[in-house]
């Protein structure tokens, strides 16, 4: 028997999970984006941005199996994630 | 084909003759690349192009932000979060397949055409907006910001329908009993296209739909 135990989710259902969460934050965002309270919109708008990044790098993780992949391959994934949403930021704030 | 032809490589599970799955052991759990590395050429390329369209939406948006704002306004930000929905929902499914794919007796087709189906929805909903736009008078010449509008979305939809007839490919070689392994990497590499679709839109929506009231 395995010295010990480990309580991980089923591929299946850590899919399941990864979707969940692409979900909530979906909707976070489209509420953030209708202006529920922030009163700065450079630092509601970053929000969104970096969020939309997260969900990105999650759906490369879960669903394109990148959490398998060689190393490389992660980090040029996670390169473009870093350097897009910094690009993005960087025109609200810069401009 | 019966087994992995290049020496050293990682075991990839897939359907032999006899329809039985091989198993990869807990020991050669090696990383190897979803798909095919000319796949990720390509992904990373076409993921990079959009991200200078951004850059550049971005920077006319900062020349005139009251303009942009303004035909903002006219955008209906249910229907582009109900595609996002749509899209995500698709991408669960042909994740699923996938999964399914690798195991005699799994229902790839099913998870694969759900994902299709999916995507037809948000096929749908873009003929219902840009019929809409159309109606208001916001055609591509109308000013900047829709023009960027047409571009962006048209774009990306652009991206969905190729992604369409990739799902297609999925459907028709999941419903076989046999697979090579380069038909296997096809498909594992024809799923990634797919959720790039996805994260493009996952971008998208937001720049388009949500950011307003400043530069």
């Amino acid at each position: 028997m395995a010295m010990r135990e480990r309580r991980t989710l089923s591929p299946g259902a850590a899919l399941v999970a990864a979707w969940s969460v692409l979900v909530a934050a979906t909707i976070a965002s489209w509420a953030l984006g209708s202006d529920h309270g922030v009163s700065d919109a450079r630092v509601a708008s970053s929000a969104i941005v970096l969020v939309a990044f997260a969900k990105v790098a999650l759906v490369g993780h879960a669903f394109m199996e990148l959490r398998d992949a060689p190393l490389l391959l992660r980090g040029l994934f996670g390169a473009w994630c870093l350097v897009a949403a910094a690009v993005v930021v960087g025109f609200f704030w810069l401009a | 084909m019966s087994g992995p032809s290049e020496p050293g490589a990682a075991p990839a599970p897939w359907r032999g003759a006899s329809g039985r799955r091989r198993e990869r052991s807990a020991a050669s759990r090696e990383r190897r690349v979803p798909g095919e590395v000319g796949t990720w050429v390509f992904i990373l390329g076409d993921m990079t192009v959009f991200t200078v369209v951004f850059a550049t939406y971005l920077y006319y948006r900062g020349q005139d932000p009251a303009l942009f704002d303004a035909s903002q306004q006219q955008l209906d930000q249910s229907i582009g979060a109900i595609n996002t929905l749509a899209l995500l929902s698709s991408s669960l499914c042909v994740a699923l397949g996938l999964r399914a794919f690798r195991r005699p007796g799994g229902r790839a087709a099913g998870l694969f055409a759900g994902g299709f189906a999916l995507g037809l929805v948000f096929v749908f909903n873009k003929y219902l907006e840009y019929g809409d736009k159309i109606d208001h008078g916001h055609t591509p010449g109308s000013n900047d910001f829709w023009t960027y509008y047409y571009v962006l979305t048209g774009l990306h939809l652009f991206h969905l329908l190729v992604g369409l007839c990739v799902l297609g490919y999925l459907i028709v070689q999941s419903r076989k009993a046999t697979v090579t392994r380069t038909t296997y990497g096809y498909v594992e590499g024809g799923a990634c296209l797919w959720h790039m679709v996805d994260l493009l839109w996952i971008v998208l929506f937001p720049l388009l739909y949500l950011v307003h009231g400043h530069a």
